[in-house]
């Protein structure tokens, strides 16, 4: 059969007669048919209007609808998965490079004191026989050229440890159903402090206006307890791992991006260095990192933070790390979105427990893998 | 194009099946789907230019080099649309409608591989000529008016190209998206495409492109009339008798349907 006869031949067959006859009842025929197609339809589009509604209507978890959310953390499986964090983030020449733009300092309002600077440690296989063992890392003390701000915030890390002490890292994620838009949360019962509005108050107090989203995210989860042990590191220290130097592309999940020139040493060097304790006789799954102030917090499966191109920053564009890319030191991880990319790093903790994160409770995806 | 309805006479008509269930059911699921996915994106895109932040798009705007004509959208846009602070909203939804959209979508490209509608849809080498005359026809030019539209099938060269077309763009959107989604794991598509900042421009504009595709689509459909309307509901599309009908010399019997390449055989009778 040629092209011809097979087209000809379908389309007779497609276009095949219903009936034929009297026009009125040829009509009637097809009313029929269309009254009984628009029923169905009617009841398709009820459906998928219920369906639209339920979700819409359905509790948020964490400022995102709680079926979103489920979607969301199911498409984290399914990249998880197929990916395994395998991949690697393209890397390019050094002159596409151009200087990263700000934004954001959450967790870094105040200039910290350079030499203030320690990295904490937690969860780190015989921290003990360390050198630089401190038997309570929350104890160090950070210090910060404009004290006034200071004074005008709550004291989140003790406030939350008060009532909680011991030795391990205390990390927890919240109940999953905790609404956070709905009501201010409690620091573990303790007098309700109004988080959200003092953190607002200082956002308009520094930038003039609000940003977004900085208020309500409120303490981390994950904060260690006072008394935790671990290490408190230098810079000197971290600069023994071997140097690396990358050329990435920083993605932002607000729909911009830059290639920028990062050095460092890589997160798996550091954690190859700094191996962590087995939690109930394996590895621990998480990795945990804030900024001196407990303000901003990120949460890393293992795979990710263990992932070649993760690095912690110490130069950007050749140059120191600047205090608003988060000197002294910030992590880079080109196969995570931004949001992820902690600056100021104060805290790196090794947890079995899915560590708590800034953005994940203002209604982004915990995973944010790229 | 048989989509008028035969004028209220008495006499015979005949009822002929013109989009098949199937079609009809992704069709209509596609629209709501596409809507949302439209709409999620928008709130998406807004987050480029956070107004504390005063960056303005680079990626989506018309302009060459550093000269920009337009950047997408105008304020009072956003407004309508409540876009403002609603990233998260639409990330939420963009990422679970991506899985409804793309399965209604290559469920529908698997459809007309296998039923063989790609036939009826896919472009001919004369659909471009053809295409050509049916815009000058509908534009109301003096000599496409004389001319007359061509003879055709289920859909004139300019259909076969724009519902072939949208399919294309689907699958586009399907694979800039998945280059945006996943740009380290799946870095291979994303070069493909250009990069990732080209893969967004490419994203950006074919979304535009539906949003275009739509207006003329709608108008196009309520310039064909309730008949051709109704035939994508109930399948079914009324015909004269005459319509569509070829007659076997021998028997008198109908034989089927018009063909395109065949001239029309008008005032034939059973």
């Amino acid at each position: 059969m040629s092209e011809f006869e097979k087209e000809f031949a379908f389309d007779r067959k497609r276009e095949a007669e219903i009936v034929r006859g009297d026009a009125e009842m040829v009509r009637r025929e097809s009313a029929r048919r269309t009254r009984r197609s628009f029923l169905v339809g009617g009841a398709a589009a009820a459906a998928g209007f219920a369906a639209w509604y339920a979700v819409d209507q359905s509790k948020p978890v964490y400022r995102l609808h709680a079926a979103l959310r489920d979607v969301i953390n199911g498409n984290a499986a399914v990249s998880r998965a197929l990916f395994r964090e395998r991949g690697l983030s393209p890397t390019y020449p050094l002159r596409r490079a151009v200087p990263l733009r700000m934004n954001g300092v959450i967790g870094m309002e105040q200039e910290l004191v350079p030499a203030s600077w320690r990295l904490q440690v937690a969860g780190v296989r015989d921290a003990q026989r360390s050198p630089f063992f401190a038997p309570d890392v929350t104890a160090w003390q950070y210090q910060y050229t404009d004290a006034s701000l200071m004074d005008t915030m709550p004291d989140l890390k003790s406030g939350a440890a008060a009532v909680q002490s011991g030795g391990a890292p205390k990390v927890q994620m919240p109940e999953p159903s905790h609404d956070l838009s709905a009501n201010t949360p409690k620091v573990n019962g303790l007098p309700h402090i109004d988080i959200a509005a003092r953190f607002d108050a200082m956002a308009q107090a520094i930038s003039g206006k609000r940003r977004m989203g900085t208020a309500e995210a409120g303490p981390s989860a994950s904060s260690l307890n006072i008394g935790t042990p671990g290490l408190l590191l230098t810079m000197s220290e971290l600069r023994k791992l071997p140097h690396v130097d990358l050329v990435t592309e920083f993605k932002c999940i607000e729909g911009w991006s830059q290639i920028t020139q990062w050095s460092g040493v890589r997160l798996r060097d550091f954690i190859d260095a700094f191996p962590p304790a087995p939690v109930n006789g394996r590895m621990p799954r998480y990795v945990y990192m804030e900024t001196p102030d407990g303000d901003y917090y990120c949460g890393y499966d293992m795979a990710a933070a263990r992932h070649p191109q993760s690095t912690l920053v110490m130069e950007m564009s050749g140059r120191q790390l600047l205090p608003e890319h988060g000197a002294p030191l910030r992590l880079h991880m080109p196969i995570k979105y931004g949001y992820k990319q902690i600056k100021r790093i104060g805290l790196i903790a090794y947890t079995d427990t899915k560590p708590d994160d800034f953005w994940m409770k203002l209604g982004y995806d915990w995973y944010a893998g790229l | 194009m048989s989509i008028e309805e035969p004028a209220k006479t008495e006499g015979e008509l005949r009822l002929v099946k013109k989009h098949p269930r199937t079609i009809r059911w992704m069709h209509w699921v596609n629209f709501p789907l596409l809507a949302i996915m439209i709409w999620s994106g928008l709130l998406i895109y807004w987050g480029d230019s956070i107004p504390p932040y005063q960056h303005p798009h680079e990626v989506y705007r018309i302009g060459i080099g550093h000269w920009t004509l337009v950047r997408f959208f105008p304020d009072w846009f956003w407004k309508l649309l409540d876009a403002p602070y609603q990233i998260t909203t639409g990330l939420g939804w963009h990422f679970f409608v991506m899985w409804l959209f793309a399965i209604n979508g290559i469920a529908y490209a698997i459809y007309l591989a296998v039923s063989g509608e790609w036939r009826v849809l896919w472009p001919k080498r004369r659909s471009f000529v053809d295409a050509m005359w049916v815009t000058l026809y509908d534009l109301h030019v003096p000599a496409a008016r004389r001319r007359g539209l061509p003879p055709q099938g289920k859909y004139n060269g300019a259909q076969r190209i724009a519902y072939s077309g949208i399919v294309l763009m689907g699958a586009g959107s399907l694979l800039t998206g998945l280059a945006i989604y996943k740009p380290a794991q799946l870095n291979l598509i994303t070069r493909a495409l250009g990069g990732y900042e080209m893969a967004r421009w490419e994203h950006f504009w074919l979304m535009m492109g539906f949003c275009g595709f739509f207006v003329v689509h709608v108008v196009q459909v309520i310039l064909a009339g309730w008949n051709n309307f109704r035939s994508m509901v109930s399948g079914a599309e009324i015909q004269t008798v005459e319509q569509g009908q070829r007659v076997d010399a021998e028997s008198g019997e109908p034989t089927g349907a018009m063909h395109e390449d065949e001239p029309p055989a008008l005032g034939a009778q059973p």
